[in-house]
């Protein structure tokens, strides 16, 4: 609710004032073919991580922000117009979880950057595209844009009171590269456009569509990994070793736990994929040679022996080696050797075993907290029970 | 011919390679004036040398190296008097790879001076006619583009001919792409080529400021590419870790699922299959036997052959991973090949045919815990005799192809398989 108020006031209104001033003191065809190109913008989206996708809606203002000289009312105008409407079309293309994370985020983006961009301009002495204080200017007001996207989308898709430095952070290392060869080729278009005629739009178009083909490529490959890592560690249950659902349910509350106390994004991936394949060892047991004298620490050798065979996953297959050592042992303060990652794991595994099996979660809870002198980290279970109290699990 | 023979003919080959490069080189000085200014061009050489050692996988296995956008970019920057020379310069000290010199061999970056340096040389020349005789105007650049294109593919198709030249004298029993198979490749190097050209009209008319714009963004996707490749083998070496950890359930089926790849990559390139036939084909001879990891233990090394129920056991519990293979997007395919591979009411397609015959060729031709390999004349009459299973094309492809090797599988003679079976029987009674 409170970012539908937000967007109205902030987007919206700004955008809707601006698009009747465009419509009623600007004559023309330019208008329409304007409104076209923003909406086109939203039938090519890159996608930079799941369920989120960048628009060309940024390059097309940055574009006519050049071509224009800053004017607000020709870079906003018909983005008041089209900007709704290319909120349809991504809800249609994509579904309801993407536009819900472009909009309004992209629209403030381009709200800030038409702003930035024409105060800039104010200390510069020319307006055309190819002036390097012209250039400097859409350079920093492009960061800004960016930056204010970056902020929308983590306050508003994630649903945050407090917008975390750090998610603001793992934002921007996901979208950086999409803004980047956004605002690269419309400023390489606006600055040839001029001396090279149409020869600018492949000039321009050619690049982007590289770097666009390798960033969806690279998507569409994390996409069927995650899958197939998805896949392999659920074989364990599909032989009725493990309960159905435990690897999948310990990966998302390990991960959960992960983000809690502050796990960086390629340590919370390396903890999901460790947590997915944590039981993956027990595949062993149908070798006979094996038999039933074994132990969870054997599990665990299994499953990082087979995890390691993949190079890619050594780092994973390291977490998994050490899933069932505890934290502490007599006399040490804690053993270096055993990672947050491995913990987490152990913690979240032991907390969904005990659930499966009927016990109450305030009662699965209690064993975590007992367990807490050597075999569970007691930060890590209290990050785990802050997790299970904002979802609500311990409810009467 | 054996390696001393490959070793001389390399070593001759490398050295006349290496010897007609450096006389185009100097041919070239002879001909044309020096490039200038001098730091322009090194760095557009250090440009050339960092996408010529940086190829990246742009599609399912397609690598392409960018190098010859920069070098047409140079052309066209360049004066027409010096313009081939600077280009053939950056080709000549893009051959020294880092591996060669950790390794110490000089054939092979001696021969890629000569072929590099030619196919450079030729391609600069096919673009020459094409650049503009004076200052360039906007209606120079459709010519320059298209020459630009040409240019490339001539490129292209010298360098594919020289480096298929190496690689049958060196390696001969390697094969290469036939030029049909090559045309993703030639289209991807006429684009750079004639945005090469682009880029060097740009900096012409507009001014050094688009090259970083240019650069960034291409950057930004090569560095995409590269981490998609390192994804895609990423994901190779994890299916094939589970292909492992399948086979040391066993130790009679060591080795097997990697035969069985190999007998199918034979067959599927003896009968014509298109590449992504051929890569459909190699993830399901990976992944055929991935089922066994949710097999009853009971049933996996039982000794002798398995009745009704436990046949009937065994392929639920092998159902149940190919269902969770099959909702991974890329291995559908391949799982949809080895699911309907034994349903008699479904045509069975020729990946199912391929891999049924491959698979039971290497079981035949392998010893079991309850009896010995068949020699390979008795199994290629048994798959003969299953011509209606796989199909009379599929059988003859697999036959002629295994019997074209120099390995034979199985048992010698017809002698060592009787003992070998005795004393697996023996072994059998025993247990």
């Amino acid at each position: 609710m409170r970012s539908r108020v937000i967007s109205v006031v902030l987007v919206v209104v700004p955008l809707t004032v601006g698009g009747a001033t465009a419509v009623a003191w600007w004559p023309g065809i330019e208008f329409p073919a304007l409104v076209v190109t923003y909406l086109a913008a939203y039938v090519v989206t890159t996608p930079t991580a799941p369920d989120r996708r960048v628009s060309l809606s940024m390059g097309v203002a940055g574009a006519i922000a050049l071509m224009s000289g800053g004017s607000l009312v020709v870079v906003l105008g018909p983005a008041a117009i089209a900007l709704p409407l290319g909120r349809l079309i991504v809800h249609v293309r994509h579904g309801p979880r993407v536009a819900r994370d472009m909009f309004p985020a992209e629209p403030i983006g381009v709200l800030v950057f038409a702003l930035g961009f024409a105060g800039g301009l104010l200390t510069v002495s020319s307006t055309s595209p190819a002036h390097p204080g012209v250039l400097a200017v859409f350079a920093l007001a492009a960061i800004l844009g960016f930056g204010a996207t970056v902020f929308a989308r983590s306050l508003f898709s994630e649903q945050r009171r407090v917008v975390a430095r750090r998610l603001i952070a793992l934002r921007t290392l996901e979208d950086w590269p999409a803004y980047t060869i956004v605002y690269s080729s419309v400023a390489l278009f606006a600055v040839t456009a001029e001396p090279m005629g149409w020869w600018a739009v492949p000039l321009a178009g050619l690049p982007y569509l590289f770097s666009y083909v390798s960033l969806h490529r690279l998507q569409g490959t994390r996409r069927t990994y995650d899958q197939t890592i998805r896949a392999l560690g659920a074989i364990p249950e599909a032989s009725g070793q493990v309960v159905s659902g435990h690897s999948a349910r310990t990966a998302e509350l390990a991960v959960a736990a992960g983000a809690e106390i502050g796990l960086g994004a390629s340590e919370l991936g390396r903890l999901e994929y460790a947590a997915l394949l944590h039981d993956i060892g027990r595949i062993a047991l149908a070798n006979p040679t094996v038999g039933s004298d074994y132990s969870f620490s054997d599990v665990a050798g299994w499953s990082a022996a087979i995890i390691g065979e993949a190079k890619y996953l050594e780092k994973v297959a390291a977490i998994v080696a050490r899933q069932h050592a505890p934290y502490r042992r007599e006399g040490q303060v804690r053993d270096q050797d055993v990672t947050r990652s491995s913990q987490l794991i152990r913690i979240a595994a032991r907390y969904d075993s005990d659930v499966a099996e009927g016990a109450a979660p305030m009662e699965a809870m209690e064993v975590l907290h007992q367990g807490a002198a050597y075999d569970y980290d007691p930060e890590l279970v209290m990050a785990l029970r802050r997790v299970l109290e904002r979802r609500g699990a311990f409810a009467a | 011919m054996n390696s001393k023979q490959i070793d001389r003919r390399t070593a001759i080959l490398a050295a006349v390679s290496a010897g007609a490069g450096a006389v185009v080189v100097v041919v070239l000085f002879v001909l044309q004036s020096d490039p200038h200014p001098l730091w322009l061009w090194g760095t557009f050489a250090v440009a050339f040398v960092i996408l010529e050692f940086w190829s990246v996988e742009v599609n399912d296995r397609l690598f392409i190296s960018s190098s010859i956008m920069v070098a047409f970019s140079g052309m066209v920057i360049f004066d027409r008097d010096s313009a081939v020379l600077a280009v053939t310069l950056m080709a000549a000290v893009a051959v020294l790879h880092p591996e060669d010199l950790r390794l110490r061999r000089w054939r092979q970056p001696a021969y890629n001076f000569g072929q590099l340096v030619l196919s450079t040389a030729i391609g600069a020349l096919v673009l020459y006619p094409f650049l503009p005789q004076s200052t360039l105007l906007i209606s120079d650049v459709p010519v320059l583009v298209g020459g630009a294109a040409l240019a490339s593919l001539v490129y292209n198709w010298v360098n594919f001919r020289l480096v298929a030249l190496y690689v049958k004298v060196a390696y001969p029993d390697r094969s290469l792409r036939p030029w049909s198979r090559m045309l993703a490749n030639h289209l991807v190097h006429a684009v750079l080529g004639a945005y090469g050209a682009l880029i060097g009209a740009a900096y012409l008319l507009v001014g050094p400021a688009a090259l970083p714009m240019v650069v960034g963004t291409f950057l930004i996707g090569h560095s995409g590419f590269a981490v998609y490749s390192r994804m895609r083998q990423a994901h190779e070496d994890t299916v094939s870790g589970f292909v492992k950890a399948v086979e040391a359930l066993d130790p009679y089926t060591k080795g097997h699922t990697e035969r069985v790849a190999q007998f199918c990559r034979m067959a599927g390139e003896r009968l014509g299959l298109d590449p992504d036939q051929l890569e459909v084909l190699r993830w399901a001879a990976l992944i055929h036997d991935v089922g066994k990891l949710a097999a009853p233990p009971d049933l996996i090394s039982k000794e002798g052959p398995l009745g009704d129920d436990e046949k009937a056991r065994l392929e639920r519990s092998v159902r149940v991973v190919e269902e969770l293979l099959g909702q991974v997007d890329f291995l559908a395919a391949a799982v949809a090949a080895i699911s309907r591979s034994e349903v008699p009411e479904i045509p069975r397609p020729i990946i199912a045919r391929i891999l049924g015959a491959a698979d039971d060729f290497d079981l035949m031709t392998s010893t079991r815990s309850y009896r010995s390999a068949r020699s390979q004349s008795a199994a290629f009459e048994q798959l003969r005799a299953d011509e209606r299973r796989h199909g009379v094309d599929v059988v003859t492809g697999l036959i002629e192809t295994v019997a074209s090797g120099e390995v034979v599988y199985g048992p010698p003679d017809e002698e060592t398989f009787a003992e070998v079976e005795r004393l697996v029987q023996e072994r059998s009674r025993r247990a």
